[in-house]
């Protein structure tokens, strides 16, 4: 012990030099294969003492030092034990890096049976260092995951022919749950450059390149993972997966590894549901054109109309409906709301014809009852939904098809859900009744015999609805010429800006009077369109009536 | 090999496997198999296969991969050449498939590695297959073999009404259950006898589907003997069960915000019945979907945004109260402080955070919420005694540790 003395003698003076002299006195290695884990603590305290100063003095030695020591003296698994215990010293910024070197070299030296038993304390302690350390500058991250990587593939090249499940597991989590990290630094950052970043290429690349050592096949890591919640991070899995595909499609050869044997469907509808989760933040950017941009990749692999009715019994599918839906009108980004467009007209049209129809009435249905708070919304799908009806019809006649007549039910049905109701807000619902009268405009235009029973079967209920629409116009007209009279007029009311407005439980200022002035305008020339086309309808039913 | 052993040596046998007989699938036997047993649809079966071009161009191996590739048959997972052939073949068969693009990757392939409207040919050896796993826990208590697999993709879920025909058999193969058109709504078939095995495989079923399944007693009646059926206790038992029609209970986003404080009515009282019954794992799941449906939610009139809260603060309550009863503590706690959130001097709430802290053993934070509870209700005599309770408890931990270091400290000193 007097060995020992000695040394702490020499760094409570902070006699660096004489510390030295001892420690590498090569006749004192058997004290320090004996002690190793007493001097191991020595060093961690001395070291801890002067933590909260800017910089340790003789630090460099000391961790120098302790390095050594835990290269050529003591059990490794006792030491490993030392340094967990006294973890939370190392989990800050400057330190964690000694830590990963550390315990490299004490689990490189050990057996494959210790290494797999105690990977995952060292891993969590690296995951709390993440969750501490969230404002790490983004240079700083850089290396730490470079480092930390270079460890990890120290570990597999080293144990992984001998390891166990429980190894590769948790292996396999770490390493996709870290696809999160990077992101979390550049939220502010443009999608293209987030996976071409060159300084997270390499970590991103390094990364998968361990992956696929561990797993022959990456598919069933993705499906394991997904089946077992606890398995991964949901948001790092669906980051991983979206890298993969954007990997796909800028290499020739085959990055993804899947084996050559999955039906593409198949694929699709494991991933579809992790991928999915990149959807709900509409606020976040880089999730969604991560998300989407996937999707897209997927979806091209189908041809059009392949795709029937059955599917839409598949709750994802309708799930991944709603969310482009929700992107497409609510989404910050004019892009990503383009690019969300893109892709359920795609995906619409892979669908067969039949198919299409029920998925127009389904969601017909489901939006037309949608609540308040999603109003928005509901008008814009039901809208699209009339705008896909239009397209549909005018290729089923451009085709000469059967589909849309009049011995079939098909339009029947829909327009029994269209002017069926009895009440219509004009001002809320004016888009969708613009939709109607062009949808009904262009089956006017496009059917020459009246192979859809247009101008027979179904003139009466659209008269009708032409009538009640004409009224409403009408009044609407009427009340805000009146409501742009009393504005003109109303020179002296001052713009209150302490007022303000909710809609959909967001708050906006009261409009200036030359707003209001310019909404009202806007209305007017709506309500002007809406009567212009049910003039030209009324005509069409005329011109045909005559011939 | 002699000339005449060389004319004798006769090619494998082309047959084409199609159902319409169009030649898209054709098989050659390399080897025979052993057996007569053959994989049916939703089996999960084990192969080693290897992918080649029409000019020789492999493309795929398991055998590169060194790990035997398994799937489940018939389920769509794979191209529709190998769910044609793979049920064809026996356990330690090697066969070679000549498949036709439309059925494999069609006229869009599956780049790079695949052109488009390419032919591939596999040579498969097929290793072994077994049922399909349909437990929650993938214990094998309850396994799938189809008699006839069932139409679209659309399966029975919690909640929804179904109607099958049922044939149960013993280990003797004696038929003891034989009933037809059986209607129930999935979780409530105990009280028409059926089995937490049946209706848990139900969820996996398409309609028409027709199969047998072998159920371990766990998923049956238990330790319980089942006199009525003539069933000792601890019996597996057979089921073919086939699902002649269902209609699915709604998800939470098909309803709209009136429905879901409807249907969050009914599963509150449908989950106190289960509670009291002691199937606290049943109505566990009534009380979840109750949160499911309303915490994301929003209501614009006050007294659907208030009745929204009290049903989920219920629901939280109940789902700690369950969790308690079978002793999963941390999944106690996580539920009483969701229905703090929402209620923070709520009593129910505050004690029954206490008991979970209890039954963790961290007896300073039960004292912690036991005390608050008697603060809130000073009649609260419960509270009180499980305070006491626990400062007891603590107060033995130290002794024990004291004990403990006592010998440590001598043992070092020596």
């Amino acid at each position: 012990m007097e060995i020992y003395q000695k040394l702490e003698s020499a760094l409570e003076h902070n006699d660096i030099n004489e510390f030295q002299l001892i420690f590498n006195d090569v006749e004192n290695d058997k004290f320090k294969n004996e002690f190793s884990w007493d001097l191991a603590l020595l060093f961690i305290n001395y070291l801890k003492k002067y933590s909260d100063e800017k910089k340790i003095p003789n630090s460099e030695v000391i961790l120098h030092s302790t390095k050594k020591l835990c290269q050529n003296y003591g059990n490794p698994k006792e030491l490993y034990l030392v340094f967990l215990e006294n973890s939370e010293f190392f989990l800050k910024d400057l330190n964690i890096m000694s830590l990963v070197d550390i315990t490299e070299t004490l689990l490189l030296k050990s057996t494959s049976k210790f290494v797999s038993n105690s990977i995952d304390n060292f891993l969590n302690l690296l995951e709390k260092f993440f969750q501490i350390e969230i404002n790490l500058k983004h240079d700083h991250l850089i290396k730490i995951l470079e480092r930390i990587l270079f460890f990890i593939r120290e570990l597999v090249e080293k144990f992984f022919e001998n390891s166990t499940d429980l190894f590769k597991n948790l292996i396999n989590k770490f390493l996709i749950d870290r696809f999160h990290e990077p992101f979390i630094k550049l939220q502010s950052r443009d999608i293209e450059n987030y996976f071409l970043s060159p300084d997270y290429e390499s970590i991103f690349e390094s990364n998968v390149s361990l992956v696929k050592i561990l797993n022959k096949n990456i598919f069933k890591l993705i499906t394991d993972s997904v089946m077992d919640q606890n398995k991964v991070d949901k948001l790092g899995l669906s980051l991983f997966i979206s890298y993969l595909y954007f990997k796909q499609s800028k290499v020739i050869n085959d990055y993804l590894s899947f084996p050559k044997i999955y039906h593409h469907f198949y694929i699709y509808e494991q991933i579809i549901p992790i991928i999915n989760s990149l959807l709900y933040d509409l606020n976040n950017d880089i999730l969604l054109k991560n998300g989407l941009a996937t999707i897209k990749f997927l979806i091209e692999k189908f041809e059009s109309k392949t795709w029937n009715e059955n599917l839409l019994e598949i709750g994802i599918i309708i799930e991944l409906f709603e969310s482009l839906f929700r992107i497409s009108i609510h989404a910050n980004s004019e892009n990503v709301r383009k690019l969300s467009n893109q892709i359920l007209k795609i995906k619409f049209t892979i669908f067969d014809r039949k198919a299409r129809f029920e998925f127009i009435k389904y969601f017909y249905n489901f939006y037309s009852k949608g609540s308040k708070s999603t109003e928005t919304m509901n008008n814009y799908v039901l809208s699209y939904l009339f705008y896909l009806l239009k397209e549909e019809v005018n290729e089923s006649l451009n085709l000469n098809e059967d589909f849309y007549t009049k011995t079939s039910p098909h339009l029947k049905s829909i327009f029994n859900l269209i002017f069926s109701r009895n009440k219509i807000d004009f001002s809320k619902e004016s888009t969708q009744i613009i939709s109607i009268l062009n949808l009904v405009r262009l089956i006017l235009l496009k059917d020459k015999v009246d192979k859809t029973g247009i101008f027979s079967q179904f003139k009466p209920v659209v008269l009708e609805y032409l009538k009640q629409i004409e009224l409403n116009a009408e009044q609407s007209k009427l009340s805000y010429q009146n409501e742009l009279r009393q504005l003109e007029k109303n020179t002296d009311k001052k713009h209150d800006s302490s007022k303000s407005i909710t809609i959909n439980e967001i708050s906006y200022d009261e409009p200036t009077k030359d707003e209001q002035i310019k909404a009202i305008e806007y209305s007017l020339q709506t309500i002007h369109l809406i009567q212009s086309l049910i003039i030209r309808i009324e005509e069409l039913f005329d011109e045909f009536a005559k011939k | 090999m002699t000339a005449e052993q060389d004319l004798n040596k006769q090619e494998p046998q082309l047959v084409d496997i199609t159902p319409n007989q169009d030649g898209g699938v054709l098989k050659q036997i390399l080897r025979e198999g052993h057996g007569d047993e053959k994989s049916m649809t939703g089996d999960t079966v084990f192969v080693h296969y290897t992918g080649t071009l029409l000019d020789g161009t492999k493309f795929d191996s398991s055998r590169d991969r060194g790990e035997q590739f398994s799937f489940e048959v018939g389920r769509g997972s794979v191209i529709k050449g190998w769910d044609m052939g793979i049920p064809t073949m026996k356990r330690g068969e090697l066969a070679k498939f000549t498949i036709r693009s439309e059925y494999a990757y069609g006229s869009s392939g599956s780049p790079p590695t695949i052109p488009p409207d390419a032919t591939l040919i596999f040579e498969i050896e097929l290793f072994d297959f077994h049922g399909e796993d349909l437990s929650e826990n993938k214990d094998k208590s309850i396994i799938r073999r189809k008699i006839k697999a069932g139409s679209g993709y659309s399966s029975p879920n919690d909640g929804a009404r179904v109607v099958v025909n049922l044939k149960g058999m013993d280990s003797t193969g004696r038929v003891f259950d034989q009933r037809e058109n059986v209607e129930f709504e999935i979780g409530e078939g105990s009280s028409l006898n059926i089995i937490p095995g049946i209706e848990q495989a139900l969820t996996k079923f398409k309609k028409e589907e027709h199969s047998r399944l072998l159920i371990k007693s766990n998923q049956a009646w238990g330790s319980k003997a089942n006199q009525e059926f003539g069933l000792s206790e601890n019996s597996d038992v057979v089921y073919e069960v086939e699902l002649k029609s269902f209609e699915k209970a709604k998800e939470s986003w098909q309803l709209n915000g009136k429905e879901k404080i409807e249907q969050s009515e009914l599963l509150k009282n449908k989950g106190t019945d289960l509670f009291k019954q002691g199937k606290y794992e049943l109505a566990l799941k009534k009380y979840k979907k109750i949160v499911d449906f309303l915490q994301n939610e929003v209501y614009d009139l006050e007294e659907d945004k208030t009745t929204s809260s009290k049903l989920q603060l219920a629901a939280n309550l109940n789902i700690a109260a369950c969790y308690l009863k079978i002793k999963d503590y941390r999944q106690a706690l996580e539920a009483c402080q969701k229905a703090i959130e929402l209620d923070a001097k709520n009593e129910k709430g505050l004690f029954r955070m206490a008991q979970a802290y209890y039954g963790l053993s961290e007896f300073q934070d039960a004292i912690k919420y036991f005390n608050q509870v008697a603060e809130i209700n000073p009649d609260n005599k419960e509270a009180v005694h499980y305070a006491n309770l626990s400062k007891q408890k603590i107060k033995e931990a130290h002794e024990k540790e004291k004990a403990l270091y006592s010998k440590m400290f001598s043992a070092f000193s020596k």
